[in-house]
């Protein structure tokens, strides 16, 4: 594993230690594609935070809000120190979901409900039409997201807008095949009128390569980018057992698990 | 004083989502039409094992509220008696179309169970921290509503509404609660609970802020003051004879809950009363304002949901009687 992804993961754990709590198994499972999004792809940075033709990276798997944390501290809109030192805390900005009410820029939406981030960056990319803005909107969603109907109203509309601008990331760590038979998605999206891409969620070279083919294609088709991943990437403890969908570390596992992700 | 009642502020013998599992198991086995759905919180209620267990009952059914409640209310048409739980504001802000048509305006007999109430949802901060369900699903048609104290009146209520009706709804929390009923007490909708007497001022609390009310009613003995506490169980319908009767006795009234007071218990209370026999009323709760992070006891000082603001708005209330 790069050293980046190292770094963004102990900055995870450290997080989920001081707060005692987080979804870490998820937020290993897709900490590579936020990283690739921000340091590669998107026309973004802490200086362009609040610009209109920024890019906008909405996180609709809210439960994997420590995963944005790190990225954001590695690009220099936040320090580790500063959330370390307020998160758990009675008037904390920061969440184990995000909130974008507290936040001037850098934050794009609350997090949470799930269901709710697609047709929000749904609502911008049609804006972004409507107004004639280049600016792109990604937007991140647990395969287990996609139960909610309102993804599904979302896909109609996206199709039916042509939001080209438009790019769906599915940290497909299939969370869903534990409940229900979904069957493939990569068809079902196809079928909603999306282009979809395959690809593996913890390769960042691949991951670019995706990222630049769907900048690239305005052809009136929203993007998909199916992203194969692992929950707990990165410490084979936390692929290992489920416990950590929704576990904080103590002082002796935040060691553990960083000594896992340091040799991983 | 009611027998059954042996509040001792400690730890219950079992948590609410210990006696959620035993007593869900307890109703399937003895009617296999109950169907308990979830959608994909099962882990937080650590109904996995149920799920196991009873395949033909037990349904998961992904992330996907919405769709759970029209699939309970199909059920129902086909002869089961389905129970359906989420977080309190994924069972009522984000359903809530689908609760009040396709269960209550089209009489279906559906128990809606919202967990993690009110400040109980602690770290999730204000995204999970449901005010305002209570307000919600206070104005469906027909609907009962329940606040729950402590663990002992899940487990009746569960067993109790699984023939009722429309909509019946629990908010609770998982655990915490403190010990207030002996097991197998009985309730009744519409019934509130006298814990204590007193003629002073009447304490009507629900939820987590009942034991806070009977605290507070000790710390008002240690005055000379002596509070009537009453757990009031269903906010609706309210037991409009007792608070009544209540309020004539004592002449002073203060209301304590886990949700904001625009709608909720402290709404209930003063709207009857301003209408049959005006008494002051003042109310402890959320005041209008977001969820926020904390643990429960941060969250109850901030939101003043303490028994020393309960006792000092009971002397408040003493003093406007006159």
């Amino acid at each position: 594993m790069k050293q980046i992804s190292k770094t963004l993961r102990k900055e995870a754990l450290y997080l989920s230690h001081k707060c005692q709590d987080g979804n870490l198994q998820s937020v290993f499972s897709c900490l590579d594609i936020v990283w690739t999004l921000y340091d590669k792809i998107m026309n973004w940075s802490p200086q362009k935070a609040a610009d209109e033709d920024r890019d906008f990276f909405i996180i609709s798997k809210g439960q994997a809000t420590l995963a944005l944390y790190p990225v954001l501290i590695e690009k220099g809109m936040f320090s580790l120190e500063e959330i370390g030192s307020e998160i758990g805390t009675f008037h904390s900005r920061y969440c184990i979901q995000t909130d974008l009410t507290k936040f001037q820029g850098g934050i794009e939406n609350n997090a949470g409900s799930l269901g709710h981030g697609l047709p929000f960056a749904a609502g911008i990319a049609h804006a972004n039409k409507i107004k004639r803005s280049l600016s792109r909107v990604y937007v991140l969603c647990g395969d287990g997201e996609f139960c909610e109907g309102t993804m599904w109203e979302t896909c109609i509309f996206a199709g039916s807008k042509r939001l080209d601008n438009l790019c769906v990331i599915i940290d497909d760590n299939n969370s869903v095949g534990a409940m229900v038979e979904f069957g493939s998605l990569s068809a079902k999206l196809a079928a909603f009128g999306f282009e979809v891409f395959d690809v593996d969620g913890h390769d960042m070279q691949a991951l670019e390569t995706v990222f630049l083919q769907v900048g690239t294609a305005l052809n009136g088709k929203p993007k998909a980018v199916i992203a194969h991943t692992i929950r707990g990437y990165g410490s084979q403890t936390m692929t290992e057992q489920d416990i950590w969908f929704h576990k904080a570390p103590n002082a002796e596992e935040l060691q553990m698990l960083t000594k896992e992700v340091e040799e991983f | 004083m009611n027998r059954k009642i042996r509040y001792t502020g400690k730890k219950p013998e079992r948590e609410v989502f210990e006696i959620f599992n035993s007593t869900m198991r307890e109703l399937i086995e003895d009617d296999p039409h109950v169907i308990y759905l979830d959608a994909d919180l099962m882990g937080s209620l650590k109904t996995q094992e149920l799920w196991r267990a009873f395949p033909k009952n037990v349904f998961n059914t992904g992330i996907q509220e919405a769709n759970m409640i029209g699939v309970a209310c199909g059920m129902y048409l086909n002869g089961m008696k389905p129970y359906v739980h989420s977080f309190a504001p994924f069972t009522s802000r984000r359903v809530f179309d689908q609760v009040f048509l396709s269960i209550a305006y089209a009489e279906k007999s559906v128990r809606v169970i919202g967990s993690d109430a009110g400040i109980m949802a602690t770290h999730n901060g204000g995204t999970h921290m449901c005010f305002e369900d209570v307000a919600m699903m206070r104005t469906v048609p027909e609907a009962c509503v329940v606040d729950v104290s402590d663990p002992v009146m899940c487990a009746e209520f569960l067993k109790e509404t699984k023939e009722r009706p429309g909509l019946t709804f629990l908010r609770m929390p998982r655990r915490d609660l403190p010990d207030i009923y002996c097991p197998g007490t009985r309730f009744e909708e519409g019934k509130g609970m006298v814990l204590r007497e007193g003629g002073d001022v009447t304490l009507i609390g629900c939820g987590i802020m009942v034991a806070t009310c009977l605290q507070a009613a000790e710390a008002l003995r240690q005055e000379g003051i002596e509070a009537r506490v009453i757990d009031i169980v269903t906010i609706k319908p309210l037991d409009r004879e007792l608070v009544l009767e209540s309020a004539v006795k004592t002449g002073a009234v203060v209301t304590a809950e886990n949700a904001n007071v625009i709608g909720g218990l402290g709404s209930a209370v003063t709207e009857y009363l301003a209408m049959e026999r005006p008494t002051r009323v003042l109310r402890v709760g959320i005041e209008d304002t977001f969820g926020r992070v904390g643990v429960e006891s941060f969250l109850r000082e901030a939101y003043g949901l303490t028994a020393e603001h309960i006792a000092s708005e009971a002397k408040r209330a003493i003093a406007l009687k006159n």
